[in-house]
């Protein structure tokens, strides 16, 4: 007669060692995904988001003095 | 300047996109208050009227190391030199240029300091050769501006071979010497160079010029426009820049 392994059926130590062996599996296998992705090409480092291109043309005014020497009268 | 700052708000509240430029030998002349304070005076009414930058010209290197530390904490504006250096140290004197936005486009205004006469004033500072400065700095500074001005006081011969030789400036202020009527604008670059006033005793600051500059998306220069107005009793007295002027003149 075949014996089931089962944490709720049978001899309980065996079942519950199944159960833990099975577990150590799957971390394993879990521990191995990691590698599978890390074999993929790696992406660069994201570049800075470039900066968007105005719509719009720029005006701009410079309003501008030279020279005033510090003078505040005569002066305009 | 009262008349300078009655123009000023005018043309602020016609347009969002100004800046307020000066292109050095501003802090001291031949004139009290200004030479009595070293130029403290010059800096308040510079702060008062909003400017945002000035090149240092070499009567400003003049007043030495210690006393242009003393203004620029005073400052809320930028002086602006990319080739005055300490000599014992070799550091900039001031900060090379600045990167403000309008409207989403980055507007670089680099300072030019004149090699000449500075070292009449100061043993301290040594001014580099500003066209050799400007072609290495420039290629740097688009990377990080859409736009770019150039504030100089290296003189306009000087001026003249920068707009012919060095692509990228959208536009020159210029001062020292050699007041235009007319900008003059590279046949090799299309860089126009705008220079207001030239200034002698009795006379200073009477001149305010106005660029306007059209830039495309690319950065590239579409067109400008320049107008030199005249700071004439037509122009009425900002009220509180005239009370200020007269309280510091009464010192």
């Amino acid at each position: 007669m075949r014996r089931i392994l089962s944490p709720f059926m049978g001899s309980s130590t065996r079942a519950w060692r199944g159960l833990l062996l099975a577990s150590m599996l799957l971390a394993v296998a879990a521990s191995c995904m990691p590698m599978t992705i890390t074999n993929q090409p790696i992406p660069p480092t994201a570049a800075p988001a470039p900066r968007p291109t105005p719509a719009q043309p720029l005006t701009l005014t410079l309003l501008h003095t030279n020279d005033t020497w510090g003078y505040l009268r005569p002066c305009g | 300047m009262a008349r300078r700052a009655t123009r000023i708000a005018e043309a602020r509240a016609a347009s969002p996109n100004i800046l307020l430029l000066d292109a050095g030998d501003s802090l001291v002349g031949d004139q009290d208050p200004a030479l009595k304070t070293q130029g403290r005076t010059s800096v308040e009414l510079m702060n008062r009227l909003g400017y945002d930058a000035m090149a240092l010209g070499p009567k400003d290197l003049a007043l030495g190391l210690q006393t242009l530390r003393a203004r620029m904490v005073e400052t809320r504006f930028a002086f602006l030199s990319a080739n005055a250096l300490e000599k014992a140290t070799g550091k900039p004197v001031a900060t090379p240029y600045i990167v403000r936005e309008f409207a989403g486009y980055r507007v670089a205004i680099i300072g030019l300091s004149g090699s000449e006469d500075t070292a009449k004033g100061t043993t301290e500072i040594v001014v580099q050769d500003p066209l050799a400065i400007i072609q290495a700095l420039v290629p740097q500074v688009a990377q990080q501006a859409d736009v770019i001005i150039l504030l100089s006081h290296a003189g306009l011969e000087v001026d003249q071979r920068i707009a012919d030789t060095v692509p990228g400036i959208a536009a020159i202020v210029s001062g020292g010497p050699g007041a235009q009527a007319a900008p003059i604008v590279s046949a090799v670059t299309g860089t126009p160079i705008y220079h207001a006033d030239a200034a002698s005793a009795g006379h200073a600051g009477r001149l305010l010029g106005a660029g306007t500059l059209v830039v495309n998306p690319g950065g590239a220069l579409a067109s400008q426009t320049w107008q030199l107005w005249s700071l004439g009793p037509e122009v009425a007295d900002d009220p509180a820049v005239a009370a200020w002027a007269a309280e510091q003149l009464g010192q």
